[in-house]
């Protein structure tokens, strides 16, 4: 038979397949035992190639891969999202260095998956079709199941990665209902085919395939940025996962999910805004308030983690209701900001417990100011910047947001979130309080000596990168601007 | 005559996805899964895809429930626990009632006549596997090379996850 092979555009996937063949060289040459020291480093270097090549492609338009079947489109807005997932898996793979020695798991695997899901990323922020979108949520949740359980030994690594497969499989389940009912209703995978139905004619059995497949959909995504009711495996996995991780889970994985979340609410359902904004404002506040309050009383330092990410999830789905250009970039702009910030806050506890102290609670963070003065103060300025004081990025971040959100003419959910975010200064500010104000009571094991030179570079860039945009944020507001500009 | 075929296959399938709810022997939840998983496959059949109607029964009736049938057998599961659950089984029966509602309005509106969204049925080779290779080939070019990473990460994973303890291999 007669079979004519599209028209493909290689150039529009570069940075998915710069990003495969990375972790794939990663794989390769990390089965040989003398290169074991080196892998770290060669992952850097290979995501450092990655992310040039990714620089070099801004603003070169929107080029589809194929005409026919686009699957994926390389924009400004998948390119940055590309980037600030590189830059988060580069810091991960910093503080990630003598963690992984200290509990040997420091394996060509690691870092190589790491890199796939980094890929599988990129291909959820570059797709246009739902078919690419799937897949690529399905190798970075394949990538994180195993990440998660890599420490065989540890009871808890075991549990949190049953755990979040067992979820996480479900959650995908949801996914694939919703968009079997999407196709249901509008005969293709495309977004763009989607859109085109919403936008038209529509009799009421359509209107009911496409807000079941939106709400399915919804369950799915929400469950991997952790919105509630959907947030229960939050702090179980992070306390569980090996802490670098963690910071990667909590960082990468969501801002992925967030990336998607704009292309399909800007771009594929304006035409069903009136039935989701109620739901996502509901469950927005209620996301907002479960991760502050919850905050409040824990004392285990991930899973205070855990609740303020889900906190962070909740200001995050906010400007979502205006549904404008400034609304998402001032998403994205917050998504990179909650990138070092997270990344700080769990790359302290990794190289702490790197040095075998343990780090578990607040209390083993007191004294820390004066044992360790260079980490307490990153610490210090990550959780300033968690709570939203100035002049650090964290107050940017939220003013941006909140002003969006005003903008959009939804005053009284900027009032609640703000609200809640004052709350949040309790939990905050008592880490800075333990680790300055109370003296240790007995020195723990490792506490004072050399912290790991790699993970205390990525410690201090993402505190001065922290400060620096706290004092200069134009710049980096207008890559977020020019990001969602692409955006139809 | 199509239609008590398609009555035969749902009745079967329905009935045993009941049934193997109900069931408490794990081996013979397996087994009622291979009827339902045999049952939507001739449910295929007749919507002309055969090629997908093979594939059911070739991989899911076969290598992933002789697989169940294997892990079922080596865990040495005989019966399900009971005890659990106490509380979550009525919740379940309310929540489940409250799904189900809308779907069955959902089922009703299209008894109403709403349009029903159908496949190129009908056209000359559909559902053979020339028509879903050459799809495969074209159409899906990217998802299939994206699919062949997935599996290389399972893969990984599948060996990483298994492997005993931290082995070193330098010797």
């Amino acid at each position: 038979m007669n079979m004519a092979l599209p028209a493909i555009n290689l150039y529009a996937v570069m940075p998915q397949i710069f990003l495969v063949s990375a972790a794939t060289v990663v794989l390769i040459i990390g089965l040989f035992e003398r290169f074991r020291k080196g892998i770290p480093y060669l992952s850097l270097l290979l995501l450092a190639v990655s992310g040039v090549f990714a620089v070099n492609q801004l603003g070169q338009g929107p080029v589809a891969f194929s005409d026919t079947s686009p699957m994926m489109v390389m924009d400004d807005f998948g390119l940055v999202a590309t980037l600030v997932f590189i830059a988060g898996a580069m810091l991960t793979v910093l503080i990630s260095v003598s963690y992984a020695e200290a509990r040997s798991i420091d394996r060509g695997e690691y870092y190589a998956l790491l890199i796939y899901a980094v890929s599988g990323m990129s291909m959820m922020a570059a797709s246009t079709d739902l078919f690419s979108f799937f897949l690529g949520l399905e190798v970075l949740s394949i990538s994180l199941y195993v990440l998660i359980g890599f420490e065989q030994r540890e009871a808890g690594s075991n549990e949190g990665a049953l755990k979040y497969f067992l979820l996480g499989a479900f959650a995908s389940g949801f996914i694939l209902y919703g968009m079997a009912l999407l196709y249901g209703a509008s005969g293709s995978t495309e977004y763009d085919v989607i859109a085109r139905t919403l936008a038209g004619e529509r009799s009421d059995a359509v209107n009911l395939l496409l807000l079941g497949g939106l709400g399915l959909l919804l369950v799915g995504i929400g469950f991997k940025i952790s919105m509630v009711p959907f947030h229960a495996w939050t702090p179980d996995v992070y306390q569980g996962a090996p802490t670098p991780v963690a910071a990667f889970l909590s960082t990468g994985s969501k801002a992925a999910a967030f990336v998607v979340l704009i292309r399909l609410l800007g771009s594929v359902f304006p035409g069903l805004q009136m039935e989701w904004v109620p739901l996502i404002s509901v469950l927005a506040i209620l996301t907002i308030a479960v991760g502050n309050v919850v905050a409040l009383v824990q004392t285990n330092l991930k899973r205070l983690l855990a609740y303020s990410s889900i906190a962070h999830a909740g200001y995050m789905l906010l400007p979502f209701m205006s549904n404008s250009q400034d609304g998402s970039a001032s998403i994205v702009f917050y998504l990179i900001v909650y990138t070092a910030m997270n990344l700080g806050a769990f790359g302290v506890l990794a190289v702490l417990a790197a040095r075998g102290a343990s780090c578990a609670t607040l209390d083993d963070l007191a004294g820390l100011g004066s044992r360790q003065p260079l980490l307490a103060a990153v610490m210090a300025v990550v959780m300033f910047s968690l709570a939203g004081i100035p002049p650090t990025a964290g107050f940017m971040a939220k003013f941006y947001l909140f002003s969006a959100v005003v903008t959009g003419g939804y005053i009284e959910l900027a009032v609640i979130g703000l609200l809640f975010s004052g709350v949040s200064l309790y939990y905050y500010l008592r880490v800075v309080l333990w680790m300055y104000m109370r003296p240790a009571t007995e020195a723990p094991a490792g506490a004072t000596g050399r912290l790991s030179f790699s993970g205390m570079t990525a410690l201090c860039l993402s505190a001065l990168a922290i400060l620096a945009v706290g004092v200069f944020p134009s710049e980096l507001l207008q890559l977020a601007e020019r990001a969602v500009m692409t955006l139809p | 005559m199509e239609l008590y075929f398609f009555l035969f296959f749902a009745v079967v399938a329905v009935a045993s996805s009941v049934a193997m709810i109900l069931q408490r022997n794990p081996i013979y939840c397996v087994l009622l899964l291979i009827m339902v998983m045999i049952s939507i496959a001739g449910l295929y059949l007749m919507l002309d895809a055969q090629f997908v109607a093979i594939i059911q029964v070739v991989v899911y009736a076969g290598a992933i429930m002789v697989l169940f049938l294997f892990v079922i057998m080596l865990l040495n599961l005989s019966r399900e626990e009971g005890g659990a659950f106490r509380i979550q089984k009525p919740l379940a029966v309310l929540l489940t009632v409250l799904l189900f509602l809308p779907v069955a309005a959902m089922v009703m509106s299209y008894a109403g006549g709403g349009t029903t969204p159908s496949a190129d049925g009908g056209q000359t080779g559909f559902g053979e596997v020339e028509q879903i290779g050459s799809l495969l080939f074209t159409k899906y070019l990217l998802p299939v090379e994206i699919a062949a990473v997935l599996l290389l990460i399972a893969i990984v994973g599948a060996v990483v996850l298994t492997r005993k303890g931290t082995v070193s291999v330098d010797d």
